[in-house]
């Protein structure tokens, strides 16, 4: 699933775009987490909240998550 | 009746508690599961000619074995076999929630989807084929409004028809692709052969599938080599396929199936937009606001909860005041029977204790429910995250710890919101640090006996800090021993904003304070009768004192100086008679019959007097007027003219009134009660608690304590408060609060300003009280956890305070 365009983290994403998730790199338990939440690969998510310090809001669909800063620098977008 | 039993399933945040709330009411009963602290639910409907069994399953994603949820959910469903599963879907949400779906169709388990908010996903311009939907996931799919009640009679006649196999599914599972299908036939067959009893339990589709996925549960319970070599050597060839594990995979092509199946049966005119939430949302989750917004809500939630919960503390207290006077009427006075002692100060004073705190308990959670239905429980663990990360908690571990600056009792309830087992127990072992209200008045008497006026806000102020910078540092220091490893990655919904039901916020409520209730009646109750017993028994037969002696001679003195106040006025009485006559006493009065009208003027005047005095009190107190102020002065000088007034009569009379009342009287009634505590101290120092007090005393010593401290720390055990009172009976001061005066000079003669402070110290750190201790037990369900609380704070305690003792009397910080 690594291509060239899957490189950046959703740390980096600003508040209010939009992005194309392509990967996770974790941990077996924390991919399976996240697929239950409906973040798999293909998920359109859309960043409500980066602070740049401290937990993110992203939207998926009609949901909104948080998600801890950890987590976010092992999901890839595009 | 027929029976059926179903399982209540769903997505946190879907609606599963609304909708159990509409269908059992408020026929519910709450437990544990075994061995671990989710909660389980269970309730019961009737309906038509059946007895409907419903268990509310703990919200969850997905039915994998990475959270004790889903574990507790997958046995459940497959020890159990529950007659229906009713899916809960939040309609709104509908692709995320049906993944759940899919894997109850692996499990081949008969089905009911509830789309549940269709209101909202239809105001959003979302329509449904409710016949496809049907079709592609093999269950009756019912509409529901949770709520607001709708379709619940629907829901339970599908119950009913998929129950009784009315309801005829086309069982289709969901197709995976040809190469994994392929490699779940040939697990499946192999399996088939080795363990044919689990694949006929579980399924042997469901089996394959879940150790194609590296399910630990599953492959505990097919531990042959033999297979699970196999297994593995399958799933790598796929992951080399496809670049990615098995699981992955599997995922996808759920999420593929599902939107297949969305593609047909679902029409969304509108693209998501921005709702009222997200505009809430952006408002109190703001980078500036947020943090102030949070904080203004919590202390509005501490007033209420502490001022709204004030006057029903007072009637409570009435309450067992009046049950006391009751049951103290069965005696007569001044009986000393063990049994009136028992019930009197043993159970009605050690429950009466707990219960008291009762409406702070129902206002906190009535709080608490409104923040939690409402949603904004989750942005306020989004707020605080970042502080609390720093200790290695989540941000939802504030709210219990800042509820435990009013009561330890509720806060340890309050952390049944977190969902992480390691965060909950953290937080439970750290949250008797924040200094409770009961421990406020151990301070209110300590700091006024040992430190200036000055440093009374100063101190108060530090033993708060202290508390909350040990919980800090405990919490760590507990994160990374005790529970090891990186914190859970965060991942957490935030629900869009709900008006609260009344109905389910009353649930909530009367739920959590029903467990408290019940606390209260069982182990409470049971730990009062053995610190009653400890304080009082073994009982004194032989004193070191005559008390007997001593308090008829102050008997004889009184009434030889109430004789010679007699013979001053001129009457020759037995003295006896004439204290009856001062005391009040009508009858002796009437059997009198020389001298009468110097009596009888007596008695009038006595009672002019004491009118005067009270109403001055009453005054004073119903206006609160303080000491010294101008309306004081002015309320003294019309008592002074009043009493004048009365003089004028005949102030020979007067005089040997004010001169019984202001003198005699109380002179005689203080020596009574100096004797009366003397043998009481006397009685504690010989009982089980005050030899505890002296056995421990070397323990005690390093910290600066003596036996006193020892037997008054044993009492707070029962409840922080006890200690003042305990304290008033080891220096025989009697029924001491924390506005005793003498206690304080007693203190001062005893001790320094350090032991004083180290008191504090230790009252802050040690053990919780019993209930606390009771509380921890019961939410983390085993008594290993409330021992190393109560264990592990002690220690702590001792340490800190020896340390402070020792060094302090090194540096001659704090001595006289």
């Amino acid at each position: 699933m690594q291509n060239e365009k899957c490189q950046i983290p959703l740390t980096m994403v600003g508040e209010g775009e939009r992005v194309k998730l392509c990967g996770v790199n974790a941990g077996r338990c924390l991919q399976c987490r996240l697929a239950s939440m409906g973040l798999v690969a293909g998920a359109e998510i859309q960043v409500v909240r980066n602070s740049f310090r401290g937990p993110f809001v992203v939207k998926v669909g009609n949901c909104r998550l948080i998600l801890g800063r950890g987590v976010t620098h092992k999901i890839m977008v595009e | 009746m027929k029976k059926i039993t179903v399982a209540l399933a769903g997505n946190p945040n879907s609606g599963k508690t609304t909708i159990f709330n509409n269908l059992t009411g408020t026929r519910q009963h709450v437990g544990n599961y075994p061995g671990v602290t989710v909660e389980k639910k269970e309730g019961v409907c009737r309906y038509q000619e059946y007895e409907i069994k419903i268990v509310d399953l703990p919200g969850t994603y997905s039915l994998t074995a990475y959270s004790t949820e889903e574990i507790i959910a997958r046995n459940f469903i497959i020890e159990e076999k529950p007659d229906v599963i009713v899916d809960i879907l939040d309609a709104s949400n509908l692709q995320r929630n049906l993944y759940l779906t899919t894997q109850f169709m692996e499990l081949g388990v008969p089905l009911v989807l509830a789309l549940n908010m269709a209101d909202v996903a239809k105001a959003r311009g979302i329509k449904f084929d409710l016949e496809k939907l049907s079709h592609f996931f093999g269950a009756p799919v019912i509409p529901t409004v949770g709520n607001r009640g709708k379709g619940m009679d629907e829901l339970l006649e599908a119950i009913i028809a998929v129950a009784t196999g009315k309801f005829k599914k086309k069982h289709m599972p969901i197709n995976y692709g040809k190469e994994l299908e392929n490699e779940i036939n040939n697990i499946e067959k192999i399996i088939s052969e080795k363990k044919k009893n689990e694949c006929r339990k579980y399924g042997a589709r469901w089996v394959a599938i879940k150790l194609l996925e590296n399910d630990e549960e599953v492959r505990r319970l097919f531990n042959s080599q033999e297979v699970l070599s196999e297994v593995d050597e399958r799933a790598r060839r796929l992951e080399k396929l496809f670049g990615d594990p098995p699981e992955i995979i599997l995922a996808d092509r759920r999420y593929g199936f599902i939107s297949g199946a969305c593609q047909e049966a679902v029409r969304s005119t509108v693209e998501s937009r921005y709702t009222m939430s997200d505009r809430i949302d952006s408002i109190v989750t703001n980078r500036v606001l947020g943090i102030p917004i949070f904080l203004g809500l919590m202390y509005l939630v501490f007033q209420l909860t502490f001022t709204l919960g004030d006057p029903p503390m007072g009637w409570i207290e009435n309450l067992f005041g009046w049950l006391s006077e009751i049951v103290a009427s069965w005696w007569p006075a001044g009986s000393e029977s063990a049994l009136k002692s028992l019930l009197i100060d043993g159970i009605i004073g050690g429950v009466g204790g707990v219960v008291v705190f009762l409406p702070n308990i129902l206002l906190l959670f009535l709080a608490i429910a409104v923040l939690e239905d409402s949603g904004y429980m989750a942005r306020a663990a989004f707020i605080m995250d970042r502080v609390m990360h720093k200790i290695g908690l989540h941000g939802k571990s504030f709210i219990p710890m800042l509820i435990g600056f009013g009561c330890s009792i509720p806060a340890i309830m309050a952390t049944r919101t977190l969902e992480n087992e390691k965060d909950r127990l953290t937080t439970i072992l750290v949250t008797p640090l924040m200094s409770c209200g009961a421990r406020l008045p151990i301070y209110a008497l300590i700091i006024p006996a040992f430190f200036p006026t000055k440093l009374y806000g100063p101190m108060l102020w530090t033993i708060y800090v202290v508390g909350i910078l040990m919980a800090i540092i405990m919490a760590k220091v507990i994160r990374s021993t005790l529970f090891k490893g990186a914190s859970t990655p965060f991942v957490m919904e935030l629900p869009p904003y709900r008006l609260p039901t009344l109905r389910g916020i009353l649930i909530h409520v009367w739920e959590r304070s029903w467990l408290y209730l019940k606390k209260a009646g069982t182990i409470i109750l049971a730990i009062s009768i053995v610190l009653w017993a400890a304080t009082n028994y073994p009982k004194k037969s032989v004193y070191e004192h005559d008390y007997g002696k001593m308090l008829s001679s102050i008997e004889t003195e009184y009434l030889n100086r109430v004789g010679s106040l007699g013979e001053k006025l001129g009457v020759t009485l037995d003295p006896q008679v004439m204290a009856a006559i001062l005391e009040g006493d009508k009858d002796a009065l009437g059997e009198i019959s020389t001298r009468k009208n110097l009596l009888d003027e007596i008695v009038r005047m006595e009672s002019l007097i004491q009118e005067a005095k009270k109403q001055f009190m009453t005054t004073i107190e119903v206006q609160g007027i303080e000491e010294g102020t101008a309306e004081y002065r002015s309320l003294q000088d019309q008592l002074a003219n009043t009493l004048e007034k009365i003089k004028g009569n005949n102030p020979k009379v007067y005089d040997a009134v004010i001169a019984y009342l202001e003198e005699i009287k109380p002179q005689y009634e203080e020596r009574l009660m100096e004797i009366e505590n003397q043998k009481k101290a006397e009685e504690l120092a010989y009982s089980l608690a005050g030899r505890i007090g002296h056995l421990l005393e070397p323990i005690l010593r390093p910290m600066g304590f003596d036996w006193r401290i020892g037997t008054a720390l044993i009492g707070a055990f029962a409840a922080k408060e006890v200690f003042v009172a305990q304290m008033g009976i080891v220096y025989s001061v009697g029924e001491a609060d924390e506005e005793s005066e003498t206690l304080r000079k007693r203190l001062q003669a005893s001790y320094n300003p350090l032991i004083g402070f180290c008191i504090m110290l230790f009252c802050l750190i040690s053990a919780p009280c019993m209930a606390t201790i009771a509380i921890t037990k019961r939410e983390t369900n085993s008594w290993k956890w409330a021992m190393v609380q109560l264990v592990g704070l002690t220690v702590l305690a001792w340490i800190i305070t020896a340390s402070v003792y020792q060094i302090g009397s090194i540096l001659e910080i704090g001595f006289k």
